[in-house]
């Protein structure tokens, strides 16, 4: 689990089903808000990160965005089916998505050519250095990926979308080994996550405290 | 192998039907394990492109720091009268290369007259330590069209103080301003009015609370 190590999350809230969690929102437990946020930060982050090519970016701002819409709505009561609360925050998601892809076409479009990418100047601090840490661990991966055939497989899959059964028979694999590849893989992306806890912190929390900044 | 894997590898390429599609999703906000295997493949994909993106910058010894002339007509008709854009985003994320973790700056070309339009977004948490904006000014003469996004605290009062203060807290420079309908504040400032080097916007209700605070970076024209 995720949000374990996370502050006031109390025992007896724990439990609480989706749609009980909404109801008790909708009375002014400000417990289960913050409980409601851990819990579905995450899931709302990886849906969005999903649909937006990996865009962290705009998929930490949608979450936050999506996640306070559902708060206020919930606490003036406004949730007609509070059991199905996953699928309200995921349209949510869908529409603060879209607004925000409207929002900026007012603004010139990035494009790769003009991109000045430029280091500031000061110090590492401490959020760099985060950064910083993000990156080793992503090297990591790749570093653990050492065979220069298990990352072709995984890049064939992953980025350039070819199917399975092409890949195996261009590269002459059965399809067990395929799967052992994969699977491997995942494997040592899920240890060095868990491994570096700051990585997940890093990645959930913010989102967290950004929502409890505004609220 | 767990069931669920080859669902989500499924679901990242895009090949479940829109009903499979949906009941991956609401399993998704269920379920930690569900979350964990989706987790593991954006990361991997994300690994991947880091690879990938590290190859050909190899094969590419440069890249251009500077928009052709046809590039800057082509923006030019998009951006009106904006000539020097400057973008506002420090991305901070988690599962990102060095490079898309920097300041972002765009620069369209030379400019053509004498405005520089920068927005700067308080809808975001803010940084202390790493500058979410880098305006870049063009020359002491120009006008600097300044954008507020204003964020949730501050975006319902009628009238705010907006100050640039260095990081001593030392105020710079002061103005008034309304929101719109919107939550966007905007200001036309002169570009010798602005300080530069690393400064704090902020925005406050009229009897002095602060209410909002942007790290930028304001650089001197080149």
């Amino acid at each position: 689990m995720r949000f374990n190590a996370t502050v006031n999350n109390k025992p007896h809230n724990s439990m609480l089903c989706p749609a009980e969690m909404v109801q008790r929102i909708a009375v002014g437990d400000s417990s289960v808000e913050s409980e409601f946020v851990k819990k579905y930060s995450r899931p709302l982050f990886l849906f969005l990160l999903s649909h937006t090519n990996g865009d962290e970016f705009a998929s930490r701002e949608c979450t936050q965005e999506a996640l306070l819409i559902a708060l206020l709505k919930m606490r003036a009561g406004n949730i007609r089916k509070p059991a199905e609360i996953a699928a309200f925050l995921r349209g949510t998601a869908v529409n603060v998505f879209i607004n925000y892809c409207r929002k900026q076409k007012r603004y010139v479009e990035l494009k790769e050519e003009n991109i000045i990418q430029l280091r500031t100047s000061v110090n590492l601090t401490e959020r760099e250095l985060n950064s910083e840490q993000i990156l080793t661990f992503l090297q990591e991966i790749i570093g653990k990926l050492s065979r220069s055939r298990d990352i072709e497989i995984l890049r064939k899959f992953y980025l350039e979308g070819q199917p399975k059964e092409d890949i195996c028979n261009k590269l002459d694999l059965s399809k067990e080994h395929f799967d052992r590849v994969l699977s491997r893989a995942k494997k040592r992306v899920r240890t060095i996550i868990s491994k570096n806890k700051s990585l997940e912190m890093f990645l959930h929390d913010e989102i967290v405290e950004a929502v409890d900044e505004y609220e | 192998m767990n069931m669920n894997e080859p669902l989500t590898d499924k679901y990242v390429r895009d090949e479940l039907s829109p009903a499979e599609a949906d009941d991956f999703e609401l399993r998704l906000f269920e379920s930690p394990d569900l979350q964990d295997e989706l987790e593991e493949v954006l990361i991997l994909t994300k690994a991947l492109k880091l690879d990938v993106s590290r190859q050909e910058r190899r094969k590419q010894p440069s890249t251009a720091e500077n928009t052709g002339n046809s590039n800057w007509v082509k923006w030019a008709l998009a951006a009106s009268v904006t000539l020097l854009v400057v973008s506002s985003y420090f991305h901070l994320s988690s599962f990102t290369e060095t490079s898309l973790l920097r300041d972002q700056i765009v620069t369209l070309g030379e400019p053509r007259s004498d405005v520089l339009f920068a927005t700067v977004s308080l809808k975001r948490s803010s940084s202390n330590s790493v500058p979410e904006t880098v305006i870049q000014l063009s020359d002491q003469h120009s006008k600097m069209y300044l954008e507020i996004e204003l964020g949730g605290r501050s975006r319902n009062d009628k009238a705010l103080l907006f100050s640039i203060e260095n990081k001593d807290k030392q105020t710079l420079l002061t103005w008034s301003g309304s929101p719109d309908i919107h939550g966007f504040a905007r200001v036309i400032l002169s570009s010798e009015q602005m300080p530069t080097g690393f400064v704090w916007l902020v925005v406050s209700s009229m009897n002095g609370e602060t209410l909002e605070r942007r790290f930028l970076e304001v650089r001197e024209s080149e």
